[in-house]
């Protein structure tokens, strides 16, 4: 196992190989977090793909003074990078919502043993995410997920503060409603 | 649920993270293959600059047509004054066949009488001035004075048929072809009186000929006789000077002088390490000065458009850095220029010959960036994204670039030229902004004419 110093290094120096290990490593967490932006599987892997050019562009630029770190500071950048490119496209398609639901091909649930019940409850929320207006349902997912501030969603999304705000809580509001309607059915058909 | 309502933050964060979404197979290759022509040459658009681009270009070569239709025309116009030289070349001859056997004769017998018209009223406007541009003779009503030495040029002559009395009272008639602005000259030869209108030709093979002494000459005897005799030898003669004006340095005649020209020229400009793969255009007027056979000073003004391609590191954030977001990190820019260009060079022939030239030019040039459009790939909060600047107050480099050439220029008439120059310009000072050290090269195509 190649240690992370030497891959970065590697994929500075834009070698292929440790560019390979590097996405193999990082596709799947860079595919999820794309998803829950965009909600169609095969965009967000095209997305996924922009993204991973963008940070294989840009990794020469990646600093880090504490090694103990390193880790989950490059994972935060890539995800940074993943979410922003995901945004670029939802501005392309004016914040459309996606029309139908999620086919279930894109779920890997494999087996039926406790922690597939814990990856249908998550599986369950994503779900619920997506019945969010776009508009709310990005402030959701950038806020409450990935960290960012109101301030950097509104220079992200070119909004106001106080609308970022706003559209958190109605996100909010909305998440609160539809997870009581789904523990109203839950004990229904228990 | 109790706990989804009191943390749901928290259980929404596990959930991103954990739920179970096919991973898929990976397209490595795509991404491998895109980063390799990425990291090529950035792609940047920019649709109306290139319509931009293209006006210029068409207004830069109307400009060009018309300018150098309008030298060719000058030229034209000379050209049928040229002609009627041409029919006076066997004239020109007789008078140096009859000039070279006559070698002896006096000028002063050229002239002794009165010019006159043919109804005997005197001339009063006729001037002969010699080789020094010294007044020989001046006929002023009736007074004739005398004639110095020396070659002789009519200055102020007739504007239409003349007739000129010796003091044998014998009328000289001739036919004079008196273009009006040329240095006019007249031969006599006995019994008749030759005009060759256009003297540059004459004078030039006076140049040549040291034995002329005089053109100017009156013969008063056996005239009729002799000239027949004369007129067999003008033709051994008219061949010798036409042989002679073939071989005659046509810029040798005009070696000083002011000539102006158009040139338009492709335009390659790279920033330091870089390579010349855009292509601008530079299109202007050209003012110049000759010293001498070899020598010249040149000037103009051109207009470029500069199209390159910079790596960030090479973009000073002096002058705009105000402007930018905090933290951005330029990644690289294509920048789209437009110049005005004042060069000063000084321009060597290093090889002269009758119709064409070698030569090396070596000056500076001012820039005057009237506008500057710049597409930046930019990393923000490790995001990469696209942004861009326009510029519209004028910056300036003066001097901005040392300018070295090394050129051909072909003569395709008599005062007209046509050169071909390579060009490379060596940056001085940054250029625009980000005060970019901007190289050029491409190969000017000109056009240029003497002014009398």
């Amino acid at each position: 196992m190649e240690k992370i110093l030497t891959i970065i290094d590697g994929c500075r120096e834009k070698n292929h190989k440790y560019q390979k290990i590097l996405y193999e490593r990082y596709r799947a967490f860079a595919l999820k977090t794309v998803f829950r932006y965009i909600y169609n599987y095969e965009e967000a892997l095209e997305v996924s793909n922009d993204g991973f050019v963008k940070f294989f562009l840009s990794i020469e630029k990646f600093r880090c003074e504490n090694e103990k770190d390193i880790e989950k500071l490059l994972a935060g950048w890539l995800k940074r990078i993943m979410v922003n490119t995901s945004i670029d496209l939802l501005r392309k398609k004016m914040l459309l919502p996606e029309i139908g639901g999620i086919p279930e091909y894109v779920w890997d649930i494999k087996d039926k043993s406790a922690s597939a019940d814990q990856a249908t409850l998550y599986k369950d929320l994503i779900i619920i995410v997506k019945k969010l207006p776009p508009a709310y349902r990005i402030v959701f997912n950038m806020h409450v997920i990935d960290g960012y501030t109101h301030i950097e969603i509104a220079e992200i999304l070119k909004i106001p503060v106080g609308t970022s705000k706003s559209n958190l809580l109605r996100a909010k509001a909305l998440m609160q409603k539809y997870l009581n309607q789904k523990e109203e059915l839950t004990e229904c058909s228990i | 649920m109790q706990h989804l309502e009191n943390d749901m933050d928290e259980l929404f964060q596990r959930a991103a993270e954990n739920y179970p979404l096919q991973e898929g197979k990976g397209d490595w290759e795509s991404i491998a293959k895109r980063m390799s022509d990425t990291e090529g040459s950035p792609e940047i658009v920019v649709v109306t600059q290139r319509k931009g681009i293209k006006k210029i270009i068409a207004m830069a070569l109307v400009l060009f047509i018309l300018v150098s239709g309008w030298i060719l025309f000058q030229n034209n116009k000379k050209s049928l004054y040229g002609e009627v030289n041409r029919t006076e070349v066997k004239k020109d001859a007789e008078i140096i066949a009859s000039d070279s056997k006559t070698n002896s004769t006096n000028v002063q017998d050229a002239i002794r009488g009165e010019m006159t018209d043919k109804a005997g009223k005197s001339k009063t406007d006729v001037s002969v001035i010699d080789n020094n541009k010294r007044n020989i003779v001046q006929q002023s009503g009736n007074t004739t004075t005398k004639i110095i030495s020396g070659t002789v040029y009519i200055s102020s002559y007739p504007k239409e048929k003349e007739s000129v009395a010796n003091d044998n009272g014998q009328d000289h008639s001739a036919n004079y072809e008196v273009i009006k602005g040329f240095l006019n000259k007249q031969f006599f030869v006995p019994g008749i009186i030759k005009t060759n209108p256009g003297g540059e030709t004459a004078e030039r093979y006076n140049n040549s000929s040291d034995k002329t002494s005089a053109f100017f000459k009156t013969i008063n005897e056996d005239a009729e006789a002799k000239s027949n005799k004369m007129l067999l030898e003008a033709d051994k003669a008219a061949a010798i000077f036409e042989k002679k004006s073939r071989n005659t340095p046509v810029i040798s005649i005009e070696s000083k002088g002011v000539y102006i020209g158009v040139a338009i020229a492709p335009d390659f400009s790279k920033v330091q390490s870089g390579s010349f793969t855009n292509t601008g255009f530079d299109a202007g007027i050209l003012l110049g000065y000759r010293f001498n056979r070899r020598l010249s000073l040149e000037t103009g003004f051109m207009w470029n458009k500069k199209v390159y391609i910079s790596d960030g590191k090479y973009f000073s954030m002096d002058k705009v850095g105000s402007t930018m977001p905090a933290g951005m990190i330029i990644d690289n820019l294509k920048s789209n220029c437009s110049v005005i260009e004042i060069p000063l060079k000084v321009k060597y022939d290093l090889i002269s010959k009758s119709n064409s030239d070698l030569f090396v030019a070596g000056g500076v040039s001012s820039y005057i960036v009237t506008k500057e459009n710049n597409s930046y790939n930019v990393t923000l909060n490790g995001n990469h994204e696209k942004i861009s600047g326009v510029y519209n107050k004028n910056n300036y480099g003066l001097p901005a670039v040392a300018n070295v050439s090394m050129g051909y220029e072909h003569s395709i008439s008599r005062n007209i030229d046509i050169r071909l120059e390579p060009f490379l310009k060596i940056p001085l000072k940054g250029m625009g902004v980000g005060s970019l050290q901007v190289t050029s090269a491409g190969l000017q195509i000109g056009i240029t004419g003497r002014l009398k």
